[in-house]
C-alpha cells in the first residue's frame, strides 16, 4: 500500500540550534532557554529576524510558551503564519512541514522547551518560580482535556498508564525487565559521547535490576530524565535550503497516528494503538524503510515505548522486542547494534540524555545526516527513521535523508 | 431536534439509582465538595454520582452502548441521547500498576506500592475506569482480579475503589 506524500524530499530542516540540557539551568526563564536555541538556528541557518515568516513551538509541562511571545521577544517584523504545538516534537515539525508545502510562510521557526517544574522534579518545586510555572489546577490535575482532568495516583494519564501498559505486556508476552534494561543500558552506552546528555556514566544490568521501582514494572532508569533546555530548527523548502550555508536534510516522510480511544485506560490493545498506525502510515509514504536506514531513533520516554517500536515499525513481532534486543546486541560497545551495523539513539535518548519530546532525537539525526556529530558520528549515515511519541495520542514517525 | 446540550442536566434513570433515597446533589453542592476538581455543566454529574456512592457512565438510549468517561454524543453512534447510569461496579483488573511514588495525596501511602488499575466494568468489554485497589495484599494484585465496587474517602468525598470480589463487606 502507498499513501499520497507530494512533499516527499521538498521540505528541508535548514538549522537547529541548542539551549544545552542540564539537570537544572538555576534561576532563568523557559523563554530564555528557548530563544537561546532559537536564534542558534537561525544564525546555524545563516538568517536573520527578517527572513522568519513562520513560528510554530510549544512545551508542555508549563503549557510552552505562546508563538506571539516568541515573534515579540524575537523582534521578527514579518511573520504571516503561526501555530501553537502540543509536544512531542512531530506536532510542531509536522505544522510547519504542511505550513511551508502550502505556501503559508517560506521559513519556519520552529522550537520546543522544557523547563522542570513542580511535580516533575524535588529540585523544581523548591524554587519558587518553577512552583508558578507549573500547567494546571493548584493541586497539579492535568489541563489537557476532559478525560485527562485527573493525576496520580489517580488517574492513569501519563506515566502510569505506561508503566500498566508495561505489566501487562510482560505478563502477555513473558518478556522480562532484563528487556527494558537493554533499551536503557544502550542508551547510556550511547550518551558516553554527547556533552549535552546529563548522565553519562556506564549502566549495567545488575544496576538497572536494582534501580528504585517508581511505578511498576518501571523503576528509575526506566523513565527519562527531568532537564532544561530547548531546541529549534529552521524550517524551508528544500530549493531554499539548498542556498543556505547550512547542511539541509530532507523531510522523505512523516506522519501521526491516533485511534479512538486514545486514553491510555481505554485503549483497546498495544496493537490498535496510534503507534502502529504511524508505523503503518509511514511505511506507505515512505521509499526509505528499515534495510534503507542508517540510524535508527524510536522514542524512549519510558524503554517499553522503545521496545515497542521495534515491534510496531516492523524489526520484529509483537512481543519479541527482548529477543530481537538481544541478538542485535553488541557487546564490545554494550549497545543495540541493529544488524551489527545501525545504531539506536547514538545521542543517548530521553533516558540519557534528557526528556525533551522527541527535540532531542530530532535535533541528533539533523546532526547525524549533516556529518557533524564528531566522536559520534555514524559512518556514512544518509537515512534515519524517528518515531517521537508514545503509544495513544501522540505517536508520530518520521524519516529524513541527507540531501 | 435533540442536541448535545440537552444532557446536561439530565438526571439519571430514577429506578437505577440507589435504594436510599439520597436526593441528586445540588450544583452547589457538588462544586463545594470537589473544590479542585475542574467540574463543567457534564462532569457534573458524574462528581454527583460519587456524592450519592453511585459509579456512572454513560449509556446510549440508541446502541445501548455504554462509555467512560461521560461524553456529550455517544462515540460509537454520536446520538445525543446518552445520559449517565450508574453501573454494577463488578468488573476485572485489566491494567494494573503500582505506585511506589508519586505527589503528596491525602490518605494515600506509597511507601508499599500504592495500587492503580483499570478496572474493566461488567457492562461491556472494553468499558473501563481508572482505580485503586483495596482490601487485596499486595501479592494477590494481578490482572484478571475478579473485583467490586467499594468506596473510599478521597479529601472528604467518597471516591470509587475496587476490591477483590465476594469479600465479605
Amino acid at each position: 500500500m502507498t499513501r499520497r506524500n507530494p512533499a516527499k524530499d521538498k521540505i528541508a530542516i535548514a538549522g537547529a540550534g541548542l539551549s544545552p540540557y542540564a539537570r537544572d539551568r538555576g534561576a532563568t526563564t523557559e523563554l530564555a532557554l528557548l530563544l537561546e536555541a532559537a536564534v542558534a538556528a537561525i544564525h546555524d541557518a545563516g538568517l536573520a529576524a527578517a527572513d522568519i515568516d513562520g513560528v510554530v513551538g510549544g512545551g508542555l509541562l508549563t503549557g510552552g510558551i505562546d508563538p506571539a511571545t516568541v515573534v515579540s521577544a524575537l523582534g521578527l517584523p514579518a511573520v504571516t503564519w503561526w501555530a501553537r504545538a502540543v509536544p512531542p516534537v512531530m506536532n510542531h515539525l509536522s505544522a510547519a512541514i504542511n505550513a511551508v508545502w502550502a505556501g503559508a510562510c517560506e521559513v519556519a521557526l520552529v522550537y520546543h522547551s522544557v523547563y522542570r517544574v513542580a511535580g516533575f522534579s524535588r529540585r523544581a518545586a523548591a524554587d519558587p518560580f518553577r512552583r508558578r510555572a507549573t500547567l494546571g489546577l493548584p493541586d497539579g490535575r492535568a489541563a489537557t482535556g476532559d478525560g485527562h482532568t485527573d493525576a496520580e495516583p489517580w488517574s492513569m494519564h501519563g506515566s502510569a498508564g505506561y508503566a500498566a501498559w508495561a505489566a501487562r505486556y510482560l505478563a502477555e508476552y513473558g518478556a522480562t525487565r532484563e528487556d527494558f534494561g537493554r533499551v536503557a543500558i544502550s542508551g547510556r552506552s550511547n550518551a558516553a559521547a554527547n556533552p549535552n546528555a546529563v548522565l553519562r556514566e556506564p549502566l549495567t544490568m545488575p544496576d538497572y535490576l536494582a534501580g528504585r521501582m517508581i511505578r511498576e514494572p518501571l523503576c528509575l532508569y526506566d523513565m527519562d530524565v527531568p532537564v532544561d533546555g530547548a531546541d529549534a530548527f529552521i524550517v524551508t523548502t528544500a530549493e531554499r535550503a539548498r542556498d543556505l550555508p547550512s547542511v539541509p536534510v530532507l523531510i522523505h516522510a512523516a506522519t501521526m497516528g491516533m485511534t479512538a480511544p486514545p486514553e491510555e485506560h481505554l485503549a483497546a490493545g498495544l496493537d490498535t494503538t496510534g503507534q502502529p498506525l504511524a508505523a503503518r502510515d509511514l511505511r506507505a509514504k515512505s521509499d526509505l524503510w528499515l534495510d534503507d536506514i542508517d540510524v535508527f531513533f524510536p522514542y524512549d520516554g519510558f524503554t517499553i515505548v522503545a521496545l515497542r517500536c521495534f515491534e510496531t515499525y516492523g524489526f520484529c513481532g509483537t512481543g519479541e522486542a527482548g529477543p530481537f534486543l538481544a541478538d542485535n546486541w553488541d557487546a564490545a560497545e554494550n549497545r543495540i547494534k541493529i544488524g551489527g551495523r545501525v545504531p539506536v539513539n547514538p545521542h543517548g535518548g530521553s533516558l540519557s540524555e534528557g526528556g525533551s519530546q522527541g527535540a532531542g532525537h530530532l535535533r541528533e539525526a539533523v546532526t547525524q545526516l549533516r556529518g557533524q556529530a564528531g566522536p559520534r558520528q555514524v559512518p556514512g549515515a544518509r537515512v534515519a527513521l524517528l518515531t517521537p511519541g508514545g503509544f495513544f495520542f501522540n505517536a508520530q514517525g518520521l524519516v529524513l535523508r541527507a540531501d | 431536534m435533540a442536541g448535545p446540550a440537552d444532557i446536561f442536566d439530565r438526571m439519571p434513570d430514577a429506578r437505577l439509582t440507589s435504594p436510599e433515597p439520597v436526593p441528586e446533589p445540588s450544583d452547589e453542592e457538588v462544586l463545594q465538595r470537589f473544590p479542585s476538581v475542574r467540574l463543567d455543566h457534564l462532569n457534573k454529574q458524574y462528581y454527583k454520582g460519587l456524592l450519592r456512592r453511585q459509579l456512572r457512565a454513560g449509556r446510549c438510549a440508541q446502541c445501548g452502548r455504554w462509555h467512560t468517561p461521560l461524553r456529550p454524543i455517544c462515540p460509537a453512534c454520536w446520538s445525543a441521547r446518552v445520559s449517565p447510569e450508574p453501573v454494577s461496579g463488578r468488573g476485572t483488573v485489566y491494567l494494573l500498576t503500582s505506585l511506589h511514588q508519586g505527589p503528596p495525596a491525602p490518605g494515600v501511602d506509597y511507601s508499599g506500592g500504592f495500587p492503580l488499575a483499570g478496572i474493566e466494568l461488567a457492562e461491556q468489554p472494553g468499558l473501563r475506569v481508572a482505580a485503586t485497589v483495596v482490601d487485596c495484599p499486595h501479592d494477590q494484585l494481578r490482572v484478571g482480579l475478579a473485583v467490586e465496587l467499594t468506596w473510599i474517602d478521597r479529601e472528604g468525598a467518597p471516591w470509587p475503589a475496587f476490591r477483590p470480589a465476594g469479600l465479605p463487606s
